[in-house]
């Protein structure tokens, strides 16, 4: 019970003041990939997201001085994957600060204070602002500046596939088991029925009613001869 | 069927057709950017002009009876090549928000926030007027965006 109120009052919370932000258009950005730029982790080791390539990658874009939604988001992530229990080699989630004046001492002290020190996360920052701007628009990520401390932004996970293609998203503050569980099973390339035809929805939906229209146009006119032959 | 009735039909089927395609063509061939409205955002009660990164900025305009307030009067200076973050609201009526020159058509709207994001990549004078009849001194809500 206890529990629940709590996911109820996060629920509202993440509505009430977290949960705008301008949503990514994933028509542009699933399928692509994001520009290969250098990450530095808390530890001052440097990386890129081609040295990842061969596993799926999480990206969790937040920013230390956020006041609630990302430590929801990373903590929920923390949870859900204990939960999970999936193998440390299988994935790595990199979480990355989108706020161009955070540095590594801010990340590290997001890190230590919430305890995201599984060996297969890395927690970092993009030194180099263009590059960082590079990122986001991959992403389409856009955060809202609402004073120094405050920033809007959406909510959100980003799960690239093996060698580094933006595969899905997946939106929320809370993350469960089965949203990560969606998220790695799609960036492994292993899609539903429903996710493989989903895309063609609309296109066969707007071509449906283009044949509709026209059986009713050309149909009528074809029974309406038929009715003035003589028998 | 009338024969009126189906050319009404016809007219009417190509209009929706053709509407199609040109709302597909701005999306895939202008790259337009969708104007979204953000009915949960933050109101906010003064316009500013912030420089969020290495020539990236959001320009926060509250249109009033009649005048927009970017933060600098109704006028705002920016660099050429500026990826522009727009955030529109209304103190009072409803207003327009549109960018001469470019795709920024946005209503402002009081209790909510419209956005679009525009990159000037020409120097010039853009002309911001209200294309939203809002009352007696409509015509004098005007503003411009300075690419330098």
């Amino acid at each position: 019970m206890r529990r629940l109120a709590g996911y109820l009052l996060s629920f509202a919370l993440g509505c009430s003041v977290f949960g705008q932000g301008i949503p990514p258009n994933l028509s542009k950005t699933i399928g692509t990939t994001p520009p290969d730029v250098k990450f530095v982790d808390t530890q001052g080791r440097a990386f890129r997201l081609s040295d990842l390539k061969g596993k799926p990658v999480i990206l969790s874009p937040v920013y230390a001085g956020c006041p609630s939604a990302c430590i929801v988001i990373s903590r929920s992530v923390k949870h859900a994957l204990e939960q999970l229990g999936l193998p440390e080699d299988a994935f790595i989630i990199v979480t990355f600060s989108f706020d161009p004046k955070e540095g590594r001492a801010e990340m590290a002290s997001f890190q230590k204070t919430h305890h995201l020190n599984a060996h297969n996360w890395r927690v970092a920052v993009i030194p180099d602002d263009q590059a960082l701007f590079q990122m986001l628009d991959a992403l389409d990520f856009r955060f809202t500046y609402v004073s120094e401390q405050v920033k809007d932004h959406p909510n959100l996970l980003v799960f690239l596939d093996s060698e580094g293609v933006i595969r899905h998203y997946e939106f929320g503050l809370e993350f469960t088991p089965a949203q990560l569980q969606r998220g790695l099973r799609i960036a492994r390339g292993e899609y539903t029925l429903w996710e493989r035809v989903s895309d063609w929805i609309f296109p066969l939906g707007a071509l449906g009613l283009l044949a509709t229209g026209t059986w009713i146009m050309f149909g009528s006119r074809h029974r309406r001869r038929q009715g003035r032959e003589p028998s | 069927m009338d024969l009126f009735e189906k050319r009404a039909m016809a007219l009417g089927l190509s209009l929706v057709m053709m509407f199609f395609g040109l709302v597909v063509y701005a999306a895939k061939g202008l790259q337009a950017e969708l104007p979204t409205c953000l009915p949960n955002a933050r109101l906010f009660q003064n316009g500013r002009v912030v420089e969020v990164g290495p020539n990236r900025y959001q320009v926060d305009a509250v249109a009033f009876m009649w005048s927009f307030d970017m933060g600098q009067g109704n006028t705002i200076r920016i660099p050429r090549g500026a990826t522009v973050d727009f955030y529109v609201t209304s103190r009072d009526v409803m207003h327009g928000y549109h960018i001469d020159k470019t795709l920024v058509n946005l209503m402002a709207i009081p209790g909510a926030v419209t956005y679009t994001r525009v990159k000037f990549d020409r120097a010039g004078e853009y002309q911001i007027v209200c294309h939203e009849y809002c009352g007696l001194g409509h015509q004098n809500m005007a503003g411009k965006v300075i690419v330098e």
